[in-house]
């Protein structure tokens, strides 16, 4: 009667239930996409394909499990999808990880949050993604305690070990961007192994943010500035947007600005990930807990990316 | 302004076409919260409009008690220190609604009106707005001059007695690259700024061709000229300090500039980071907006179009970013 939707609940989301223009509970989607995307009303009902998911995070599409795909000789217009609009670089944080483990009663680990980039990885490659940074450990993390930090650390040691087989076969190149000297040494040997076995691969460029902020980015920028300086004198006047661009550690890459950012977990913010080079990256946040991010719902942010208006301004 | 005024309200209430005299039902006809809402951002905008109490003291009363609840509502969180707000939407409205062009600007200057005085009557101490982007130069020429006329228009109508600015003590800054600018607009952006420097209950931050990574390199050119001068006056005291003419750099090597020095120079500096960014017509994108400052703010985005937006949502961005921060501090034990 008052038109309060059963997914208000005390958790951070987007506006809806009140306001006649109600999109589904906890994405922000373009107007557009609503009529695209066929979404359940009522949250967590198995039989609709919805964007976002319940409270616990449930994943919710079809059966429950990853969509299978009709062998069709072009899989992008089976899911409404144009294989010229993909984005180019996606940005990912896969957030929620502690909460996800709350709720399924487990302990904290982050398996599931490492393997997930992996996977998401995987998908950029079917769907034709040439870039894919993630978002593994903040600067500001660091006010985490120690045992959460190490048990990351050791986590994501162990996942590059046991991958770095598949990342040479799937022709995936890593990179580690963020101030490696402050990460545990073997941290660091695994990192430099990685990226050197896999610096000639070309089907996806993989990179992950590991003690990175954006701001440190800016000041490594102008770090590497002072180096350049050194070499050939460079005046203040030659201080630009387009300096700026070659000397951040997104530099070396096919595409350095991010088309689209997806967060999960709810949380609608940047959280100082690549501040610099997402100026007009269209942000994707879903409530779905990062360990539940699966395919359909990387199929709903395409799909909703496709329809943004990209303007740049203009 | 009132005829403009008119049309938004009557398009937005429907049935009362008399404007701005109060409706003629009661103040609680319905109990929709929206309509609730409706009513109370109705009210309180036709008294702060009027500036005089309505003929009947009752409603008038009510009314106050409505908007009083209301701030006791939200008072019991935290009231957000600094809201941004992305005005997006104007040509848009103006295109569904068959407007003529530069109509929906014009819409969308009344909308801000509104929800400046909502946020300093929400004790919101600092709001940012962002007005004109320096990519926004690539639009068309005409469409360009005309913005720019209607932005020096609205500045020059800013230091007047009974604007907003004096009403409530608001000092005013223009942030961004203000040499892009014509001379005229700029010498008004310039002339508010003089004119309201001895105001000190809010701050008004209008981004005007800005852009964060312009800011963003003024800030670093700026940091390195103040090394530049400072190693300057030690070296001319014969401080040996083998001065090489090198952006950032020291004698051996370290870099000099800090995250201290550049934020020291921002032209955001002038207030603290958005605790909310607000950008309207449901698009999900920064476009160059505060991106050095943004970092921890909650982002929001109604689908609402700019000249649509109304207390509503402000209020609806107040209680979700509340929920936001309870949950952020709930993090912050765990952690």
């Amino acid at each position: 009667m008052l038109g309060l939707s059963k997914s208000m609940s005390l958790r951070p989301r987007t506006a809806v239930g009140l306001f006649p223009s109600t999109r589904p509970s906890g994405v922000i989607v373009s107007p557009k996409s609503l009529v695209q995307t066929k979404c359940s009303s009522s949250s967590g009902s198995k039989n609709g394909r919805v964007a976002i998911t319940t409270q616990g995070g449930e994943g919710v599409f079809g059966s429950g499990g990853p969509m299978k795909m009709s062998p069709d000789r072009n899989p992008c217009s089976s899911v409404g999808l144009r294989r010229e609009l993909m984005p180019k670089h996606v940005a990912a944080i896969l957030d929620g990880n502690r909460r996800w483990a709350q709720v399924h009663g487990k302990e904290l680990d982050y398996d599931a949050f490492c393997y997930g980039y992996l996977d998401l990885a995987d998908l950029c490659i079917k769907w034709g993604i040439p870039t894919l940074t993630c978002f593994i450990f903040s600067t500001e993390n660091w006010k985490r305690t120690k045992e959460a930090n190490n048990l990351l650390f050791g986590q994501f040691k162990q996942c590059l070990e046991n991958s770095s087989v598949n990342f040479t076969r799937k022709g995936i190149k890593v990179s580690v961007l963020g101030e490696k000297t402050e990460l545990p040494k073997d941290l660091q040997e695994a990192i430099n192994q990685v990226e050197d076995e896999t610096k000639s691969n070309s089907k996806l460029e993989l990179n992950f943010a590991v003690n990175y902020g954006g701001k440190w980015d800016v000041v490594e920028a102008i770090r590497n500035m002072s180096k350049k300086a050194k070499a050939k004198e460079i005046k203040l006047q030659d201080v630009d947007e387009a300096l700026m661009d070659q000397l951040l550690s997104t530099s070396g890459l096919r595409v350095s600005d991010p088309d689209l950012m997806i967060r999960t977990g709810g949380d609608q913010r940047v959280s100082n990930f690549l501040i610099w080079q997402m100026s007009h990256t269209e942000f994707y946040f879903t409530d779905v807990y990062g360990p539940d991010f699966a395919e359909p719902h990387f199929i709903d942010a395409l799909r909703w990316f496709q329809q943004c208006d990209r303007l740049f301004g203009k | 302004f009132l005829s403009v005024v008119d049309l938004r309200r009557r398009r937005r209430l429907g049935g009362f076409s008399d404007l701005p005299s109060p409706p003629s039902h009661p103040v609680f006809s319905s109990l929709h919260p929206l309509l609730l809402l409706q009513e109370v951002a109705f009210c309180k905008a036709c008294e702060m409009e009027k500036g005089k109490d309505s003929r009947n003291t009752l409603i008038s009363t009510l009314r106050n008690f409505a908007w009083n609840c209301l701030l006791g509502i939200l008072s019991v969180g935290p009231i957000p220190d600094h809201i941004a707000f992305i005005m997006d939407g104007n040509r848009r409205y103006a295109k569904i609604h068959n407007l003529k062009e530069g109509a929906g600007h014009k819409l969308g200057f009344a909308a801000l009106m509104s929800m400046l005085r909502y946020c300093y009557e929400l004790n919101v101490k600092y709001v940012t707005i962002y007005a004109f982007s320096i990519d926004n130069f690539k639009r068309r020429p005409e469409e360009v001059k005309s913005l720019m006329e209607l932005i020096r228009e609205k500045i020059e109508g800013l230091i007047r007695e009974e604007s907003i600015v004096n009403q409530y003590g608001v000092r005013v800054h223009f942030i961004g690259d203000l040499k892009l600018l014509d001379e005229t607009v700029r010498l008004a952006a310039e002339k508010a700024m003089a004119a309201t420097s001895g105001n000190s209950n809010a701050v008004l931050s209008i981004c005007i061709a800005y852009t964060s990574t312009n800011e963003i390199v003024n800030a670093v050119q700026q940091s390195c000229e103040e090394k530049w001068d400072e190693f300057r006056i030690l070296d001319s005291c014969g401080g040996a300090y083998g001065l090489t003419r090198y952006v950032g750099i020291g004698e051996n090597g370290e870099n000099l500039i800090g995250l201290e020095d550049i934020e020291r120079h921002m032209y955001m500096k002038v207030g603290p980071a958005p605790d909310i960014v607000i950008r309207t017509s449901g698009e999900t994108r920064l476009s160059n907006f505060l991106l050095w400052q943004s970092g921890c703010s909650f982002l929001y985005s109604p689908s609402a179009l700019w000249p649509e937006i109304d207390l509503r949502h402000l209020v609806w961005a107040v209680l979700n970013f509340q929920r936001d921060q309870a949950y952020m501090e709930k993090k912050k034990k765990i952690l």
